[in-house]
């Protein structure tokens, strides 16, 4: 196949610093962290901006969710105490929420999930 | 804003489809299947009758199929499930969020799950990057949005923003601290959270005082971001800016941790909304624009003086949580701009 010329080629931009990892980042499968059990190294060469971290759920388990994606709809639900399915976004309102493990966006006292979800997993 | 800073950073390459050619709108979202805000932007976008085809990285290969050929005018095929099927050249938009990393078959070994790890992270993303779509966010934005480089590119804004140090150098802190006059601010570059012993931790934002700076055993082991910490703080704001629309809220902290950060004690926090001084709302889409940004959000502390003062935008910001205490459009605002494909 010949492909048309450009007569004027659009630049391309690289950036040294970054793997395509970098500038595509993706997160862990299903929450998954493996091989991070890891313990903090010790005073001599544990960074100092690692000081006073709050310990939250591990991460290594499958996490409990009560919800299950609608491949239909495309949107996330759970099922009632009457047995109906009940969208996931329904359960995001302020107030008294069925408490999950890991999506916590508009739960009060929960954060939201922007701090659970640095893409910085790199698959082995 | 100069040419100077307009050549900062590449903009993406504005849309080579004739504004008056017709193409079908599909939008393409690109994030976990369990996200609330998702959620929202699927349903409005479904009550408009506008079509979504929503998938998780995480399915390619197994569930997810991508079949792509370069053909004169771009790359053209499908991306598919077992449900549904998308062709590249219908997708006018894509959200990007948080996609998880893709499952490889079972029974790998360690070198070929490198090895097709990397095939398609490459095939995939290089695809998806070069389809003439809007993107909210450009994948790469992430890495292009250093915490310095925004500093910096919001000074040239005219934000203000709060004295900063990169280091790691303990007597660099010292100078920096005796400078300030008064008690920094500690805070990652990076991500705030990483998983240690199995667990997930947070380091939030810490105020140094005299004691803290005493025993700086640690900064030498990599780059630190120290900042005049703002003490007399009235409240933060939180600005979600959709395309040309800003979405502020004020965030008023009701604990001693959430003063520091308001990320450590939602429990305490109460909202209500604001709107941004022209100038700082001039200066966020400025931002924006140098960023090649469509969504942003933006982190200020407002003093006792009504200033403000940016700490960080987050091109993958959450907003949920806001849009409910404030009844925000934000999800609306997303859907307006996913649906039309408009570049802001």
């Amino acid at each position: 196949m010949v492909m048309p010329e450009q007569s004027t080629p659009k630049p391309l931009w690289r950036d040294p610093l970054f793997s395509p990892g970098d500038r595509f980042p993706l997160g862990p499968p299903h929450w998954h962290w493996e091989g991070c059990e890891d313990e903090p190294s010790g005073p001599a060469t544990r960074p100092f901006s690692l000081r006073g971290v709050v310990a939250g759920p591990r991460m290594d388990a499958e996490l409990g969710w009560p919800y299950r994606y609608c491949e239909d709809r495309q949107v996330a639900f759970v099922h009632g105490d009457d047995g109906l399915a009940v969208p996931l976004l329904k359960h995001t309102k302020p107030g008294p929420t069925p408490v999950t493990s890991g999506t916590t966006d508009g739960q009060p006292g929960k954060p939201p999930p922007e701090e659970m979800a640095s893409p910085d997993y790199q698959s082995d | 804003m100069g040419s100077r800073a307009n050549h900062l950073l590449r903009r993406w390459p504005a849309p080579t489809t004739s504004p008056t050619e017709h193409r079908q709108v599909t939008v393409l979202i690109l994030d976990r299947e369990i996200e609330p805000q998702v959620d929202r932007v699927v349903e409005e976008l479904a009550a408009r009758d506008v079509p979504v085809f929503r998938t998780d990285l995480a399915a390619f290969p197994q569930t997810l199929t991508l079949d792509a050929r370069l053909e004169p005018d771009g790359w053209n095929g499908t991306l598919a499930t077992p449900r549904r099927s998308v062709r590249l050249r219908e997708i006018r938009s894509v959200w990007y969020r948080h996609p998880s990393h893709f499952e490889l078959p079972e029974g790998m070994s360690r070198p070929e799950r490198r090895h097709a790890a990397a095939e398609a992270r490459v095939g995939v993303a290089g695809v998806l990057c070069s389809l003439d779509a809007l993107w909210v966010n450009y994948p790469s934005r992430e890495a292009d949005a250093l915490k310095p480089r925004q500093l910096d590119v919001a000074r040239r804004c005219g934000l203000r923003v709060p004295g900063s140090l990169v280091t790691n150098t303990a007597v660099g802190v010292r100078d920096f601290a005796a400078a300030v006059g008064g008690p920094l601010a500690g805070k990652n570059l990076s991500a705030a959270s990483l998983v240690e012993s199995g667990h997930l931790q947070t380091a939030y934002t810490r105020r140094l005082g005299p004691a803290e700076l005493a025993d700086l055993a640690g900064v030498e082991t990599t780059a630190h971001l120290f900042q005049e910490f703002i003490d007399d703080k009235a409240f933060e704001v939180r600005a979600t800016v959709v395309g040309e629309q800003v979405f502020a809220a004020a965030i008023h902290a009701g604990s001693h941790a959430a003063r520091i950060d308001f990320r450590s004690d939602y429990s305490s926090l109460d909202y209500s909304t604001i709107d941004p001084p022209p100038p700082v709302r001039t200066g966020m889409l400025a931002f924006m624009r140098m960023f090649d940004l469509s969504f942003g959000a933006f982190d200020f502390a407002v003093t006792t003086t009504g200033e403000w003062i940016m700490f960080e935008c987050n091109p993958f910001g959450a907003y949920g949580w806001l849009e409910d205490a404030l009844d925000l459009p934000i999800t609306s605002a997303l859907a307006d701009l996913l649906e039309s494909g408009a570049r802001p």
